[in-house]
């Protein structure tokens, strides 16, 4: 990895190719997670690529390459919903493929599902702090740093997530729980 | 750190990512990459205009385009002299490092003379002030005093990206045996090849008339096809407001007129109109932050903004002269930004709404003092006061509602608390040399406790829910406090830099909470 970064830095494609192809996937398995759209998500992953490859020869530890990239991705994920916003005022859809179809009685939601819809409803810097601290374990400080907060903000943000899904799965069950009383 | 709903939450995450890349996404970046140069350290990507420049580590940026103009200037220095001529002081020239927490470029253009004038760059900052910037280059502008081998640099307007600014400083000392500048922050400067030639010439003053930008202007909203208006003063720092005739952010939803008004006054510097609107615009009664750079076209006579929209002159006549109302006065000493208010000279700070979600509705509100020792700044959208809304605060202290306690690491199982008392036996629990005893305290009249730790290392986490919880390594105090029946948290966070004063600050500023039921 360091050999490659030195040489991308230098000017090296082939080297910064090598470098995005080991890293693609992870990268935009999160942008997918933070974005909830996967035409979105391309373009961040694409975003980052491009701005890390013009950026490049200002960084000037190639250990660091891994946490910058994550940087620039996050930023990538904001820029790219703040574009979003300012196209249309869209709510991103919520997963409709995974709605399940099913008469209300039987929305029993498993605990998935339940994290599924509920993520879904998180604003996406919340969501960015949960995929940073659950998906990729980052520490607080290293996830602080790849949004670009501070390291209080980011446990806020954090606490809030949590705090957020706690509570509308605990909201679900208590109707599910209702519901099935009724039958 | 880890109860059984983030063990959940993990697992659901880890179970569902899709970390397979879209069909030849790959060679798209590829292509894409194929076609782009890299940007060096030191070339200019913006258009070239007026600077800025500041100091350390997390604080600067703006200008490439400065260094546009300073190595343009540079060059015609060269030019018209025939040849590099000799420093005035060793510290003129250009220098550049690397910042040590993200890796970016910054640079430092230091003027002749025992007095030069100094910019300041960062070309990538991550710091909180260039958060909601495009650009994301800091710059300032400052002056500096030479004595011996020390060069102290002020910056009477800060620095900050586009809008919004921050205050800095810089120290640097020169090393003659290694031509270097080591600065405040142990930072090594080296010096640009070519840097020692001609004295560095500060940019020039703007290159056209602010009259250019004087007028009335238009632009149609892509977003909704609506009419945007924007009517610019007289001056380098003329009032301006900004209309949107037909609004349909969240924040104009309510409203019956939807015509979206913003008040501001603009900086022009070169061919770019910078514009603050200190009360944000909005729709009637609700407010947003907003702000906005405009940069002029001489061969359009057009104006372009930071979204890219193309906003065209209104020919004089074709409506009454606009009547501007009085410039809006910004506050003395008041360094508040979107995301933060300003407590440097102290004041009152109360928790924003829901920022302590949970059982029952808690307020808090902290008074520092008129002359504190730490610049407490404090987040608008969540309760949070640090000594920095930038970046990684060295000290900041946050509160939530708290229910659950962590279970990881030497904390007990059993996730959820039933009160205070189970909650200060979790806590209790863990011993080592890292994490103090409980000290006892009462806050507004609530029972509460205190623990300092010290470089954690006993745990992999020590405290209450997964936001209030000191990690592995860190070091700070964990509160709980029982809100007639309802607990809340506290961590204070900090990075061990702190003077006892700075920290008895802390202390009492947490210890004189206002909380409201």
């Amino acid at each position: 990895m360091h050999e490659l970064v030195v040489r991308a830095r230098g000017g090296d494609r082939d080297a910064f190719t090598e470098l995005v192809a080991r890293s693609i996937g992870r990268l935009t398995a999160v942008a997918r997670m933070i974005l909830r759209d996967e035409y979105a998500a391309q373009d961040a992953v694409q975003d980052a690529c491009i701005e890390a490859w013009r950026s490049l020869p200002g960084l000037r530890d190639p250990e660091k390459f891994e946490a910058w990239m994550r940087r620039l991705l996050v930023r990538a994920c904001f820029q790219n919903i703040r574009r979003t916003k300012r196209v249309q005022a869209v709510e991103i859809e919520m997963t409709p493929d995974h709605e399940p179809a099913i008469p209300a009685l039987e929305r029993h939601l498993d605990i998935h599902d339940q994290l599924e819809r509920s993520l879904a409803r998180l604003s996406a810097d919340l969501r960015a702090a949960v995929v940073l601290v659950y998906y990729l374990d980052l520490p607080y400080v290293d996830a602080a740093q790849a949004m670009g907060v501070p390291l209080g903000t980011m446990k806020s943000r954090l606490n809030r997530a949590t705090q957020a899904l706690r509570a509308e799965i605990e909201a679900d069950d208590r109707v599910a729980s209702r519901l099935g009383g009724v039958a | 750190m880890t109860d059984r709903f983030d063990a959940q939450l993990r697992q659901h995450l880890l179970g569902t990512a899709d970390e397979r890349p879209a069909e030849d996404q790959l060679t798209s970046i590829v292509q894409h990459v194929a076609v782009t140069t890299q940007r060096r350290p030191l070339v200019a990507r913006l258009p070239g205009f007026p600077v800025r420049v500041g100091p350390f580590p997390a604080a600067v940026r703006f200008g490439l385009i400065a260094v546009a103009l300073v190595l343009a200037a540079l060059a015609g220095a060269i030019l018209a002299s025939g040849g590099p001529t000799r420093a005035s002081t060793p510290f003129e020239g250009t220098w550049t490092t690397i910042d040590q927490p993200d890796g970016s470029t910054l640079n430092l253009y230091i003027g002749a003379g025992p007095t030069p004038t100094v910019v300041f760059e960062d070309l990538h900052a991550t710091g909180a002030v260039c958060l909601n910037d495009e650009v994301k280059v800091f710059t300032a502008e400052g002056v500096g005093e030479i004595a011996g081998e020390h060069l102290e640099v002020t910056f009477p307007n800060g620095g900050g990206c586009g809008l919004e600014t921050v205050s800095i400083a810089g120290v640097y000392v020169y090393d003659p045996d290694a031509d270097t500048l080591r600065d405040q922050d142990g930072l090594s400067w080296t010096r640009v090849s070519g840097g020692d030639g001609p004295p560095p010439t500060l940019p020039p003053g703007p290159s056209r008339s602010p009259a250019v930008f004087e007028g009335r202007w238009t632009a149609t909203d892509p977003a909704d096809e609506s009419t945007l208006t924007l009517v610019v003063g007289e001056g380098t720092a003329p009032v301006v407001q900004f209309q949107d005739n037909l609004a349909t952010g969240a924040g104009c939803a309510a409203d019956e007129v939807k015509i979206f008004r913003a008040d501001g006054v603009g900086e022009i510097k070169a061919n770019r109109l910078v514009v603050t609107y200190p009360d944000g615009g909005g729709c009637g009664l609700i407010l947003v932050p907003i702000g906005g750079v405009y940069d002029y076209d001489a061969a359009t006579d057009t104006l372009v903004d930071a979204d890219g929209v193309t906003w065209t002159r209104v020919p004089a006549g074709g409506d009454p002269t606009p009547t501007l109302r009085p410039a809006p006065s910004p506050r003395p000493g008041q360094t508040s930004t979107a995301a933060c208010k300003d407590f440097a000279q102290g004041g009152s700070y109360t928790a924003p709404d829901r920022s302590l979600s949970g059982p029952g509705p808690v307020s808090l509100t902290a008074t520092v003092p008129s002359r504190p020792v730490v610049p407490w700044q404090g987040l608008r959208d969540t309760f949070n006061l640090s000594s920095s809304c930038e970046g990684l605060a060295a000290m900041s202290f946050f509160a939530m509602t708290a229910t659950a306690v962590n279970d990881g690491g030497c904390m007990p199982s059993s996730a959820e608390i039933t009160d205070f008392a189970d909650a200060i036996a979790r806590l209790d629990t863990p011993k080592g040399n890292d994490i103090s005893d409980r000290i006892d305290l009462t806050i507004d009249g609530h029972p509460a406790a205190r623990y300092d730790i010290s470089n954690l290392s006993t745990c992999a986490g020590f405290g209450l829910w997964s936001g209030t919880i000191l990690g592995a390594g860190e070091t700070g105090s964990l509160y709980v406090i029982d809100v007639d029946g309802v607990l809340v948290a506290i961590e204070l966070t900090r990075d061990g830099s702190q003077t006892a004063a700075e920290l008895e600050e802390a202390y009492a500023i947490i210890a004189a909470l206002q909380i409201d039921r």
